[in-house]
């Protein structure tokens, strides 16, 4: 099998994964850490996302049988792997020409999960110690492999992550019978421990390796099962809090199967992602919590307003900010001002008092602050005051009727099962 | 640098040309940065690199303020001196961060790696030693076409020379990679995703000529 077809199709069954992430690392080899590199990004596909790794899987041929994946074992299809050699060669020739930062490898699960592994590490051998490659490798950890393969990956990655597929422990019991939450969860805590005790290394010797030194993230297919958005970002706050993920990340659900315990979408539900990123932000860098962004009454993301617009509707009684005395924590708490844009104001206002004009071109979106701040006491004279008016200004304007409706399919109905019958009891939720 | 492209800045004073003079540049170099800040003589050597007309006196009026007033006077961007010098730097290091992704090298017959560009600013000693040490142990050759100026880096000399555009040899085997990269590009896309609005404005279409791959021809993956 030539090299130009095991490219093809095992970069088309890597694609949805959604990390393009290179940065976050340290420049590798000679001389002293220095300061962690940014990103780089090198391309952007056809379907509007970046590209800066080389992101294949090793091989598609697998044991298992997850029903949302098109390398399943009952499908049929072309079964291909890389060797080693192959794959350093790629991604060292793509590299050199500055096509890619690194290498991101996955894999579908042959013959076991340590044999994959074990071949899996083979190719980060091949490229650190024999080719001395600098770049970046984000590598995904086998659900199920040896840790002791798990931390030879994290000692030769940038970045190790362990996919948690789906929202809750009875979804996998029914898309992906073979995985289960200690096969994910496992790896997860494995890692966050040696990163942990690896930054704690490092301060006492320089010469300590780095382990993962990117640190680890994860993914999770939404609209796959019918789980609610708060459950998600519940779950995802304890990822972050538990295993101190960098990255949580979420990939609308594209059917590649026609499988009947899968719901069938007129198109993947790009906007719930959306939403579901920008809830993440919040939590992120906004210091909110998921009870603050979604609620047992209202479990689902607005489709029509942003998170944060959405919760500042509901708590108008914070609102006016004033953008001359608020601290940074209430100015990240406008919609329409961001981290740059609050700490532009902080910088600003030592040397006087700002107006509009001033938040307009410091990047502060006014179509959406003016109903929440004044500037010296006064309200912008557009600004609106009831609830309903704020959201009829602020929404997202669909283009066409038909994209509406298209959009509002994209959540998870029609599935089996309703959803609140999955909501109760255990499982990866919030409570990890 | 004409007459022109200075004289609104003086409205007393006679306008009088002087040629580069590199002691004097250094002096003033290491003025600005002990004097106001390491990062202020950063950010008026990017927004130079605009090329603009005028920059040099935008400049000017910065040092100025910067001089009078030490570098918290930089924290006011509604003072229209700040503004336009760190607008400018901005731009010019945005085009640098950019050119960091989409230079692409081409290994010529004589096994050199050899990447073509034409930014709108002049930013090729700015992305040249980023790849001198992305790639140790290779020949470089950064070619900016519009200017007529090559970065050239062998034997661990590095140096900057005019070359007019010029076809150059590729190796053999290098259209295989260049190849496999389109291939790439397109098996990675999701058709059910494809979105050449976002495509188009994380890649500015100035920038293609010079990509291996031809954005938004992959069609359905």
């Amino acid at each position: 099998m030539d090299i130009e077809e095991k490219l093809r199709v095992l970069s088309a069954a890597a694609r949805y994964d959604a990390s393009c992430h290179s940065g976050g690392s340290r420049p590798r080899g000679r001389g002293r850490p220095g300061p962690a590199l940014p990103g780089v990004c090198h391309s952007w596909s056809d379907d509007g996302r970046c590209v800066s790794l080389l992101k294949v899987l090793y091989t598609n041929a697998c044991i298992y049988d997850c029903a949302y994946c098109a390398n399943r074992a009952s499908a049929r299809r072309p079964r291909l792997s890389f060797t080693p050699r192959e794959l350093a060669d790629l991604t060292v020739g793509f590299y050199l020409r500055n096509y890619v930062e690194g290498l991101f490898l996955s894999s579908a699960v042959r013959i076991s999960p340590d044999h994959t592994m074990q071949e899996m590490v083979k190719v980060l051998k091949l490229l650190r110690l024999e080719r001395g490659f600098p770049g970046y490798i984000h590598v995904k950890a086998i659900p199920g492999a040896d840790p002791a393969l798990l931390r030879e990956a994290a000692l030769l990655a940038d970045r190790v992550s362990v996919n948690i597929e789906l929202p809750s422990e009875e979804s996998l019991r029914r898309l992906a019978p073979q995985k289960d939450r200690p096969s994910i969860l496992g790896p997860m805590e494995e890692l966050a421990e040696g990163i942990a005790a690896n930054r704690e290394e490092r301060k006492r010797s320089r010469r300590a390796s780095p382990f993962a030194p990117a640190g680890q993230s994860t993914q999770l297919i939404v609209g796959a099962s019918p789980e609610s958005d708060l459950r998600i970002i519940r779950l995802a706050a304890g990822l972050y809090r538990r295993y101190d993920l960098k990255r949580v990340y979420y990939s609308a659900f594209v059917p590649v199967s026609q499988d009947p315990r899968l719901p069938r979408l007129p198109e993947p539900p790009l906007l719930r992602e959306h939403r579901l990123y920008q809830a993440d932000w919040l939590m992120r860098f906004y210091s909110f919590q998921p009870e603050e962004i979604l609620d047992e009454g209202h479990p689902f993301l607005d489709e029509e307003l942003d998170p944060k617009s959405s919760w500042a509707l509901r708590n108008l009684d914070f609102f006016p900010v004033e953008v001359n005395q608020a601290d940074y924590h209430a100015l990240l708490r406008v919609p329409g001002i961001g981290v740059r844009s609050a700490r532009r104001i902080l910088g600003a206002r030592r040397s006087h008092s700002l107006d509009f004009e001033d938040l307009r071109r410091m990047g502060v979106v006014m179509k959406r602050a003016r109903h929440f701040v004044t500037c010296r006491g006064r309200w912008l004279q557009a600004a609106a005051a009831d609830p309903e008016s704020i959201r009829r200004s602020i929404r997202t304007a669909f283009r066409d009727p038909e994209e509406r409706a298209a959009r509002q399919l994209a959540l998870p109905i029609g599935l089996a099962d309703p959803p609140v019958a999955l909501d109760v009891g255990t499982g990866l939720s919030g409570e990890l | 640098m004409p007459e022109s492209r200075c004289g609104q800045g003086s409205l007393l004073l006679p306008v009088r040309r002087v040629g580069a003079q590199a002691a004097a540049a250094d002096a003033a170099a290491e003025m600005i940065r002990s004097r106001i800040s390491p990062r202020a003589f950063y950010r008026v050597a990017l927004a130079f690199l605009t090329e603009e007309e005028g920059v040099e006196m935008d400049i000017w009026r910065y040092l100025g303020l910067g001089l009078e007033k030490g570098a918290q006077a930089y924290r006011c961007r509604q003072d229209q001196r700040v503004r336009r010098v760190h607008d400018a730097a901005r731009a010019v290091g945005r085009e640098r961060h950019r050119l960091l992704g989409f230079l692409r090298f081409r290994r010529l017959v004589d096994g050199t790696l050899y990447a073509p560009m034409q930014p709108r600013y002049d930013v090729l000693c700015l992305v040249a030693p980023h790849f001198m040490r992305r790639m140790r142990g290779e020949e470089l050759f950064i070619h900016d076409l519009g200017r007529h100026t090559a970065f050239l880096y062998r034997g661990g000399e590095a140096e900057l020379v005019r070359v007019p555009p010029f076809p150059p040899q590729q190796a053999e085997g290098e259209a295989f990679f260049q190849e496999l990269w389109r291939e790439y590009l397109k098996a990675v896309s999701v058709p059910e995703r494809r979105n050449p609005r976002l495509q188009a404005s994380g890649m500015p279409r100035r920038y293609w000529r010079w990509l291996v791959e031809s954005p938004g021809q992959a069609g359905a993956g």
